[in-house]
């Protein structure tokens, strides 16, 4: 099912992060004609921000390819438990970790636990970020600057330093970027800018993990209907998101992960380094 | 998600078409001397959505409201009760009380059937159209109305039973 503009209501959230259960409507997470192929079949897969938004619906879809998933989040547990439920509804292990992975200790602790629980790592899906609304340069406060980078690429460093013993050839690194970080994005400064490292960290670590059969690719999304959306705009900003693609239609994430899927299986062998665009139509460089 | 469920298997049942099967079944629920072939229906149904809940939960985890914890271990609980509500209808001495419970659950899990409209969720399986979904919710009345006249003493040596001795013949 797509959306247009006109199927948001207003809205914002009194918490962040925002919970994708409080969203009208609610984001598509899955498509019904959407076979698994066993794509993914034995693998383990962590995919950080996947309680909800595109993060949730690659771990529905990695589940449907067979995958166990286990997922980080920071507190969002009804979301988080909803996702553990369709994982499962899929008869693939699902296992949560809430915490904060700005923090490298909980990020090796997370790691160590998903090798424990579930034997092996062969997925990574650096996903998770957090995102403000700056309406102007004055308004960004060193604090929370450093805080955005910490979660949205340093965790990227922390998670492969910890996963990397772990990964045998074959494995597959995926980075969420974003089209802000080729468009560029004035009302998104400090979150633009993470993405735009995320764009340079994913090609270089491409490159140092090429010898070891170890491929590392990006997806760009453009405007998908996730919680980031009440959580960094304001109430009205929500209601014509969207309008500014050729699609003019926001995404919804499972138009995103299906990216994800191809760039964990072997259907990319082919790719590393590279970066993927569902974006609905806007055609940016590489 | 019981009549989910239930509106899954008939649909297979019935060849996907569910407007005649719901006249149909609001013509033949009128008449008591169908009361016994209704109840068998009612119970096979129950049986298979129960087992469903278990087979295929991916459409049922979906509609659950958002706000309940633990969505797949309430599918479970929910197909659990259902496959033996089916057992319990065809078995005479507990029948009325196991309808009174099949009663409990329609209404217990009418929530997300209201999930599933108002969210517009589409599953896999069911033709996702606002029609289908509109006649959805007040079908679970005549659910509850079905189920309810199980609730009704009638000392019938004929009632439906799996149990050994019924019918009871003199």
């Amino acid at each position: 099912m797509t959306i247009t503009p006109k199927d948001i209501p207003a809205q914002s959230q009194d918490r962040q992060p925002a919970l994708e259960s409080e969203m009208t409507p609610k984001p598509q997470y899955d498509r019904d004609s959407y076979q698994g192929s066993d794509k993914l079949k034995g693998k383990v897969a962590l995919i950080t921000g996947g309680d909800s938004g595109i993060g949730r619906s690659v771990a529905v879809l990695y589940a449907k390819e067979g995958a166990d998933v286990a997922i980080s989040y920071l507190n969002e547990h009804q979301d988080a438990e909803k996702t553990k439920a369709l994982v499962e509804a899929q008869n693939q292990k699902c296992f949560l970790f809430p915490g904060d992975i700005s923090s490298e200790k909980f990020c090796q602790s997370m790691v160590k636990q998903v090798i424990e629980k579930a034997g092996k790592l062969d997925i990574l899906v650096n996903n998770a970020a957090e995102q403000y609304y700056e309406a102007s340069l004055e308004e960004i406060d060193p604090e929370r600057l450093g805080k955005i980078f910490s979660t949205n690429i340093f965790a990227m460093f922390y998670l492969v330093k910890a996963a990397i013993s772990h990964f045998k050839p074959g494995s597959s690194i995926i980075n969420t970027t974003s089209i802000n970080a080729y468009k560029g994005n004035a009302a998104l400064l400090s979150y633009a800018t993470t993405k735009g490292a995320i764009l340079a960290y994913t090609r270089s670590l491409a490159q140092i993990l090429v010898e070891k059969q170890i491929r590392v690719n990006g997806v760009a999304p453009g405007p998908i209907w996730t919680p980031f959306i009440p959580d960094a705009f304001s109430s009205d900003t929500v209601e014509s998101f969207g309008q500014q693609v050729p699609m003019q239609r926001p995404g919804q994430p499972v138009e995103v992960a299906t990216c994800f899927v191809f760039l964990a299986s072997q259907d990319s062998s082919y790719m590393t380094g590279q970066v993927l665009h569902p974006n609905g139509g806007v055609v940016v460089g590489a | 998600m019981a009549a989910l469920s239930l509106e899954l298997s008939l649909s297979c049942a019935w060849g996907g078409s569910d407007l005649p099967l719901f006249f149909l079944l609001t013509k033949m629920i009128l008449n008591p001397k169908n009361k016994e072939i209704l109840r068998v229906i009612l119970a096979v149904c129950m049986v298979v959505a129960g087992i469903l809940h278990f087979a295929k939960p991916m459409p049922f985890v979906k509609i659950v409201p958002d706000l309940l914890p633990y969505p797949l271990v309430l599918v479970w609980i929910s197909g659990g009760i259902e496959i033996l509500c089916g057992i319990g209808l065809l078995i005479p001495p507990i029948s009325q009380a196991t309808a009174w419970v099949l009663i409990a659950l329609f209404i217990a899990v009418f929530p997300a059937n209201i999930n599933m409209a108002v969210n517009n969720i589409s599953l896999e399986g069911i033709p996702n159209s606002p029609w289908l979904q509109a006649i959805r919710l007040p079908f679970q009345a005549v659910l509850i109305a079905w189920a309810y006249w199980y609730t009704k003493p009638d000392n019938n040596p004929k009632q439906a039973s799996i149990l050994p001795g019924y019918p009871q013949t003199d």
